[in-house]
Parts: structure tokens; C-alpha cells; sequence
């Protein structure tokens, strides 16, 4: 059985580099320990907002360290992980169309299919009404589709927006 | 499918975790424990028991995400007490406590390896453990030592596939009588514990 360990890590893993991504788990878990008695009922939300929390501040320490800041990505998911061998060219426009994105709509649309949260729980982590959460979440789904189409025409067939029209 | 089922999934398709090595979970619990080990709280480093035991049938999802956080975060971190001396205390076993556990078995430590306990379940009280379990390494409450040792039995109850710190011991008459009293005194089962066959035989359960 998957522990919210997992979902943490694979959270990380998913903005920045496997190994920042290791270091900053160690760092949320320590402030997961310390705050032991204010995790709520619904702890994954909770979990991911301390986590990409951890994650700004090595940010943040990154940027006084020249030779470490390259190493993290803080808009687009790891160039190397994302690329196999039998990559689906859409796969590559959708990466490039969500880095067009604002940095809210890009994580909300992670949230929503990575992390697979509802509404309720992006608004949690995004820190934003629930209703607020839903228009963005449809919104930034509605972006992604114009930046791809912008970006890569597809064809007639492949539309995601219209999908038989 | 939907135009938002096509999106999701290609998203799913370009998510970065898809090409990156498994995680591994062993090491997610000794990043736990180390964070229990160098975090230091005002007050003493009582777990919150809800989050072991004593659940409500009813909260059993909230629960079992609860136990998880606390297996992560507590089950293996008092194997070395923190700066702040913090030990957990606990409560003395209960056949409540015991029944809110999905899986409880008693089970002989076969080897200690690398922080990680392999255990071969001779007797089942609740759940299906398996022929062989195994555990991040507990603290012994009692001694604040090592729980497990090299071909000593014991009883384990867990949730979530977590362990309880403070339902897990030694296999006393005592322990097993909790034990018995939590998951019935049913016949005595005999179950296989050894899946290599070779010398297979047959045990029978301290269940009565």
C-alpha cells in the first residue's frame, strides 16, 4: 500500500530534480514531525502545501548558490525525465504549452492530473476559495488547449478542443 | 472520453514521475524517522494515539490515511530517541485498541538486516500477513533498545501496513492473551510458514 510518503515525494519529484527532490522531502518531513498536531483529517492537501512550501524555501536558498540554482526547476518538470523513446509528439507540445502557462494555471493542472485532487483540495494547496479553484482549473484547461493549439497545430482529427466536431 | 479525460491523460503521459526510478520505500521511512530524530518539540514526543488506534469503524478511510502519516512519521522513529529524550509513551493493550488494527499476526524475527526485520508469520489472528513480513526495525518501549531480535516471536498488529509501536511486542502470554481476547478464541488455525517447502510443515496457532 502507497503512503502519503509516496504522494510527497512523487509531488517533488514532479517540480524539481530527483535529487532536490529527495532533499526537500527530508526537510517537509521533519516540518510534518514538528507540526505533528496541526496535520488535518484530510492530511494529503496539508501535505502538499508544506511540501512545495519546503520546496521555496530551497529555492530560495538555491538562488544565493549560483552553481546549485540550475538545478532547480521551478515552472517545467524535469527536461530529463520526460523524454522516451516512443514519446508521443503531443506529450512534447503539451510540455512546451504548459510552461506558456502562468505559474498558478500550470500547477493547478498538475494538481488536478498528477496529484489527481478535486476542486476542494487544489483550493487547499493553491490557497484560493473552492469556487476560485474551479474557475481556474477550467480556465487553465481551456489555456492549455489554445497554447497547444497555438503552439502545434494539430490535425483536424487529433483537436483536443472540439475533440469530432 | 471527454476532451478533459484526453487532456488528463496525456498529462498523465508527460508526467515526469513516469521515467524516474521507483520510490523506495524504505527509505521514505528512514527519512521519517530521521525527521522525528532531529526535529525537536516543545512538549514531549507523545504520539497522538487517534492516529494509531482506537479508530472508529466509520473513520476507517480518514483513519487509515492518518495511520499512515503515523506509520510514516512515528513507527520507526523511536528506534533511536531524539534529542529530547522523547520515548513514546504507551497505554497498556487493549483488545479495543487491538480490533481497530486490519491486520494482527505473531510472527519469529528470521533476520535483522539493514534496519528492516523479516518475519515468518506462524499464527493469523485478523487479516491475510502473508507467510513473511517484513518491518522497519521498532523501538522496545521498555528498554528504549532494539525490538527485534534474531529468532524471537512476537505479535504484531497493523494498519495501513504500518505497524502500532504500542500494540507490537514480545509474544508474552499476557500480549497473546490481548490478542485472543481482541480477535476471538476461535479454533486454532494451522497455517503453512514455510514457503519453501522443503521443510514445510504445518504450525499450529497459539490462538485459545
Amino acid at each position: 500500500m502507497r503512503a502519503h510518503g509516496d504522494a510527497v515525494l512523487r509531488f517533488l519529484r514532479r517540480r524539481t530534480d530527483p535529487q532536490i527532490a529527495e532533499d526537500v522531502f527530508s526537510e517537509t518531513m521533519l516540518v510534518v514531525w514538528r507540526r505533528f498536531d496541526e496535520i488535518p483529517e484530510e492530511a494529503l492537501p496539508w501535505l502538499f502545501v508544506t511540501a512545495r512550501n519546503c520546496l521555496r524555501n530551497a529555492e530560495r536558498s538555491a538562488r544565493r548558490q549560483r552553481r546549485v540554482v540550475e538545478r532547480i526547476i521551478t515552472v517545467d518538470p524535469p527536461s530529463e525525465t520526460t523524454h522516451g523513446e516512443n514519446s508521443d509528439p503531443r506529450e512534447d507540445c503539451l510540455r512546451a504549452a504548459l510552461a506558456h502557462l502562468s505559474a498558478t494555471d500550470a500547477e493547478v493542472l498538475r494538481l488536478w492530473a498528477w496529484e489527481e485532487l478535486g476542486p476542494q483540495d487544489i483550493a487547499t494547496v493553491v490557497g484560493v476559495s473552492v469556487n476560485a479553484a474551479t474557475i481556474r482549473l477550467h480556465r487553465a484547461k481551456k489555456k492549455l488547449r489554445q497554447e497547444m493549439e497555438a503552439l502545434c497545430p494539430p490535425a483536424p482529427s487529433a483537436s483536443l478542443e472540439g475533440g469530432n466536431r | 472520453m471527454t476532451e478533459d479525460d484526453d487532456l488528463k491523460a496525456l498529462m498523465r503521459r508527460a508526467d515526469p514521475t513516469t521515467f524516474q526510478a521507483p520510490i523506495d520505500e524504505a527509505r521514505i521511512r528512514r527519512v521519517a524517522a530521521a525527521a522525528e530524530r532531529d526535529s525537536v518539540t516543545p512538549s514531549a514526543r507523545k504520539r497522538p494515539r487517534w492516529l494509531i488506534t482506537g479508530v472508529s469503524a466509520g473513520a476507517a478511510v480518514t483513519a487509515a490515511a492518518a495511520v499512515l502519516i503515523a506509520g510514516l512519521v512515528g513507527a520507526p522513529a523511536v528506534q533511536a530517541p531524539g534529542p529530547t529524550g522523547g520515548a513514546i509513551t504507551c497505554d497498556a493493550p487493549t483488545a479495543a485498541a487491538l480490533r481497530a488494527n486490519d491486520t494482527a499476526y505473531e510472527a519469529t524475527v528470521t533476520s535483522v538486516e539493514d534496519g528492516v526485520a523479516a518475519l515468518r508469520v506462524t499464527a493469523t489472528f485478523a487479516g491475510e500477513p502473508g507467510a513473511t513480513v517484513d518491518l522497519p526495525q521498532m523501538s522496545d518501549p521498555a528498554t528504549g533498545g532494539d525490538l527485534f531480535v534474531v529468532g524471537r516471536a512476537y505479535l504484531v498488529a497493523m494498519t495501513g501496513g504500518f505497524a502500532s509501536d504500542c500494540l507490537t511486542g514480545p509474544a508474552t502470554d499476557e500480549l497473546r492473551q490481548v490478542y485472543v481476547s481482541a480477535f476471538g478464541n476461535g479454533p486454532p488455525r494451522l497455517i503453512r510458514t514455510d514457503p519453501g517447502g522443503l521443510n514445510a510443515q504445518l504450525y499450529q496457532s497459539p490462538l485459545r
